[in-house]
């Protein structure tokens, strides 16, 4: 099919990891000096994308948690929201490797690992950020969900809008595109449930 | 890339799925396959308003509107339903990656259409039978 050739997968791939190592780079400096972790933020969060990045980080924590919290509450859920689930755990490995440590939020470290059991795991933000309250049925609490990640993808779309490395745009784009189809499978998910 | 230039790759990208779409439409059977034939419409319908918004903007950008080949070559037979689900999701999944590229090459206006551009296609192709991803358009990440 003649479409125009994309990027190569090299050349994109190296735009993601520029991007990677120039946040990175950032929080090293910053790191260096023997400041209060409280003070460090200021230094990192100068390059705009990295606060984006960070702001960005939380609000896929935040739906991470929701999640985990709807199967805790909702066990016979587990499958409806594991692709959700896979997705946002995706997102936050990405995001966290481009935020240095000092920016990013104290939240949900157990969130982010890989390693976190996929069926029940108490990461929910201890700041109390990130608790949320699930409905007791099944099929509303999986609408809940809906609304959450339709909300997700449009600030995600507005982060893309607003990053300044075209590299972290597409990403931002990619990301909100993904929510944007977890909104719509689970919306439809809570159909079938009633 | 320019922005001009992804711009122009993804007018070209238009204009196949537009022709592509064009001939699916014109092997499905709107009574015997109602809910297929409605997806094929409304995508026809989305790449075609999209093909024209594009044209405008490459014009806006001070370009020349890359201009449609005269056939496009289909991809797979597309003749039992499945094979023209199948021909939709691949389309959606080339209009998913040039988009993408399309956000990291341009700016302002023309990179709020792309956004909105890639989250329409990434929901559109699971109307076609196709899987939910981390990274639409962007699977590298």
């Amino acid at each position: 099919m003649p479409f125009p050739s994309p990027l190569s997968r090299r050349a994109t791939l190296g735009g993601a990891t520029a991007l990677t190592a120039a946040l990175v780079s950032g929080c090293t400096a910053s790191r260096d000096r023997p400041t209060t972790p409280a003070a460090e933020p200021t230094r990192a969060a100068d390059d705009p994308d990295v606060a984006l990045a960070a702001t960005v980080l939380d609000d896929e924590r935040r739906m991470l948690d929701r999640v985990l919290a709807t199967v805790r509450r909702h066990p016979g859920l587990d499958g409806a929201v594991a692709g959700a689930r896979a997705v946002h755990r995706r997102h936050v490995v990405l995001l966290a490797d481009a935020v240095p440590d000092s920016v990013s939020s104290p939240s949900a470290p157990a969130a982010t690992s890989p390693s976190v059991s996929p069926s029940v795991s108490p990461s929910v933000s201890p700041t109390g950020a990130g608790v949320v309250s699930v409905p007791d049925r099944p099929g509303p609490a999986l609408a809940a969900l809906a609304r959450a990640e339709e909300r997700l993808s449009l600030v995600g779309r507005r982060s893309a809008f607003a990053a300044e490395s075209g590299a972290f745009a597409r990403a931002l784009a990619s990301m909100a595109a993904a929510a944007a189809q977890q909104a719509v499978l689970l919306a439809a998910r809570a159909e079938d449930r009633g | 890339m320019t922005p001009l230039e992804a711009l122009q790759q993804t007018l070209a990208g238009e204009h196949a799925a537009v022709y592509v779409y064009g001939v699916l439409g014109g092997r499905v059977s709107s009574s015997a396959q109602p809910s297929l034939a409605s997806r094929i419409g409304a995508a026809y319908a989305a790449h075609r308003g999209r093909r024209d918004q594009l044209t405008a903007m490459v014009r806006a950008a001070g370009g020349d509107p890359v201009a449609a080949a005269v056939s496009y070559d289909l991809p797979g037979p597309c003749r039992t339903a499945r094979q023209l689900d199948a021909a939709g999701l691949l389309l959606e999944q080339r209009c998913t990656a040039l988009y993408a590229t399309g956000v990291g090459s341009t700016s302002r206006a023309d990179r709020q259409w792309m956004i909105d551009a890639l989250a329409d296609a990434a929901v559109r192709l699971l109307s076609f039978g196709g899987s939910a991803s981390a990274f639409p358009g962007a699977a590298e990440l």
